[in-house]
């Protein structure tokens, strides 16, 4: 587990990341009350054992999160998700993927 | 090709892969689960069955006598068996039949 | 003048077993640029989860995700559970999970088949496939006690231990199958309509396959070793005569043989399985509260399955959450579907094998 700076996220994850080496699992939100929100992005390596790679993060509900869709495409599913279900924003990323007007606003939010 | 013809024309004369059901029954396995079935008289009202349901099938309602009323939804039942599991007695005041809830 | 139109597929279609919606723009006959929509059927399980059923019962909550790999989601979270309480299960519940898991991955991949059978035209076939798949669901069936949802699965164990019925029933119809599946590969390397005319189509390649974290059936197509059997040592996979398989091309050809060898593969495993059964408890007893936080993969018949969750040392978790396969693989599926035929887009989309009640939760 490796704890990251919201800011340096996108350098972090290009320095770290190779398409033939690991594995992108998934970005998990879990929010922790009192407007704390923790992020984290889960890689595995491919032909090891059990190796997981995990960069995570607290920031506030206010922030504008970058997005890294450009470095691995495959996140934007997880982003377009926690948009929807914490009312997180996310540059770029837009919500609508479960949720439509007449929904519950960010369900998974603990501090509504 | 040859091969696809032997085997269609041995199909014209091979089994039904189907069951004439209301005419011929569907072959049922041992231990299927079926409904959940009670008795009154051995249980010890613990309310561990109603604690463990998943979907709040089971229900002891309050009565003015000192135990309460066991009530069983068997729509709402999803059939796990997490209650017969989970009770003291199990197969005298609990137990998994079988049989099939009523169509209403 | 705007060069494109807009077709769209789905929400509901001929081709379709659940919702989704793709709003392909084509030019002329060439897909150019995709729009999806997957969210048609969010029930907010994570939501159930952790706010109205306790942590005995969430195992039985998560089988409801999707039919078909109902197993796989109950043993995500057992195994995830079981690392957060510290328990330790014996051989003997190791090999009967991986049994049925097995088992449902055989049925899945028929369905699948069968899907791309009816797909390409060739309705006979997908009757045959299915009933085939009856002799595995048979299987199901006289072990669980139950049709579809298994509910076999239970934290520290199994619910149910095999009766020597059972066993002879697995072994009769599982080597009535390996005849079957012999037979079935047969056909789907030599048939025009289910074979021949999908070679090149659909095409994933080997790059992309890894660009675009594809998973399961669709990067082994592609020839990726990516298998979470082969990385995770939480099921003893190896043990039981686990093996990696490999197609080419990584179109909808090379799909549905890696679909079709592991197939093999798989009755392979169940025979080693039920061979080599032991004596033994079938539940370990347990005590405590769950207090800390699990990662835990899975190999789901499409792909990787992962669960995250947090206890807090109460009866109700703190968070569950669920990611499928085909959540992930939805960027990797637009990919592919640009720059190919609209007309062949039902057939490419059967043969990624998609599970919307799966993706949505």
């Amino acid at each position: 587990m490796q704890e990251i700076k919201i800011e340096n996220l996108i350098e972090e994850i290009t320095s770290f990341y190779d398409p033939k080496l690991h594995h992108f699992v998934c970005l998990n939100a879990n929010d922790l009350g009192e407007n704390r929100l923790k992020l984290q992005w889960i890689f595995t390596f491919y032909n090891q054992e059990d190796n997981y790679q995990i960069f995570w993060t607290i920031c506030s509900f206010d922030e504008v999160l970058p997005t890294i869709t450009k470095i691995i495409p495959s996140a934007i599913m997880s982003e377009a998700e926690i948009v929807d279900l914490f009312g997180v924003q996310i540059k770029d990323i837009q919500g609508g993927l479960y949720l439509d007007e007449t929904s519950p606003i960010s369900p998974l939010r603990c501090s509504i | 090709m040859i091969k696809s013809i032997i085997e269609s024309f041995s199909n014209l004369f091979a089994k039904s892969e189907t069951i004439n059901y209301p005419y011929e029954q569907i072959a049922k396995f041992k231990n299927y689960r079926g409904l959940i079935e009670y008795s009154a008289d051995e249980c010890i009202f613990c309310y561990k069955c109603e604690k463990v349901c998943p979907p709040d099938a089971i229900v002891f309602k309050p009565t003015k006598e000192k135990n309460r009323l066991y009530e069983y939804n068997p729509n709402l039942c999803i059939y796990c068996g997490e209650c017969v599991r989970n009770c003291p007695k199990e197969d005298l005041a609990l137990w998994q039949s079988e049989k099939k809830p009523k169509i209403i | 003048m705007k060069k494109t139109i807009t077709i769209p597929l789905g929400s509901q279609h001929i081709s379709l077993l659940e919702p989704v919606r793709f709003n392909f723009s084509c030019e002329n006959e060439k897909i150019t640029d995709v729009d999806y929509n997957v969210g048609f059927v969010h029930r907010g399980i994570e939501k159930a989860c952790t706010e109205k059923f306790e942590y005995k019962q969430v195992g039985y909550v998560v089988a409801r995700v999707c039919g078909l790999c109902a197993i796989t989601h109950t043993m995500a979270y057992t195994l995830g559970i079981e690392h957060i309480l510290n328990i330790k299960t014996n051989k003997k519940i190791d090999y009967l999970r991986i049994l049925m898991l097995e088992l449902d991955r055989i049925h899945s991949h028929l369905l699948c088949l069968a899907h791309t059978a009816e797909n390409s035209g060739f309705e006979g076939m997908f009757m045959k496939i299915m009933g085939d798949r009856e002799l595995v669901m048979d299987i199901q069936e006289a072990i669980s006690g139950n049709r579809v949802q298994f509910d076999f699965v239970c934290i520290g164990g199994v619910n149910r231990d095999i009766s020597t019925e059972c066993e002879k029933l697995a072994f009769t119809n599982l080597a009535l199958l390996d005849k079957k599946v012999d037979d079935l590969i047969g056909k789907f390397t030599s048939n025009w309509s289910t074979a021949l005319k999908y070679k090149n189509i659909g095409a994933l390649s080997y790059d992309d396959a890894f660009n675009f974290n594809a998973l399961g059936p669709l990067a082994r197509a592609a020839g990726a070793a990516i298998d979470v059997r082969a990385e995770s040592s939480i099921l003893p996979y190896k043990e039981v005569g686990y093996k990696m398989i490999l197609g080419q091309n990584g179109d909808i050809y090379d799909r549905n043989l890696v679909r079709l060898k592991e197939i093999k593969n798989s009755i392979l495993m169940c025979q080693n399985i039920l061979s080599g059964l032991t004596e033994g408890e079938i539940l370990v007893k347990f005590k405590g509260k769950p207090n800390g936080e699990s990662f835990t993969r899975l190999e789901a018949p499409r792909g990787e399955i992962f669960y995250y969750l947090n206890a807090n040392g109460t009866n109700m978790l703190q968070r569950v959450r669920i990611k499928t396969p085909t959540f992930s693989q939805i960027p990797g599926m637009v990919e592919i579907f640009k720059g190919s035929d609209y007309a062949d887009a039902p057939a490419i989309l059967a043969s990624f094998d998609p599970c919307m009640s799966c993706t949505a939760k």
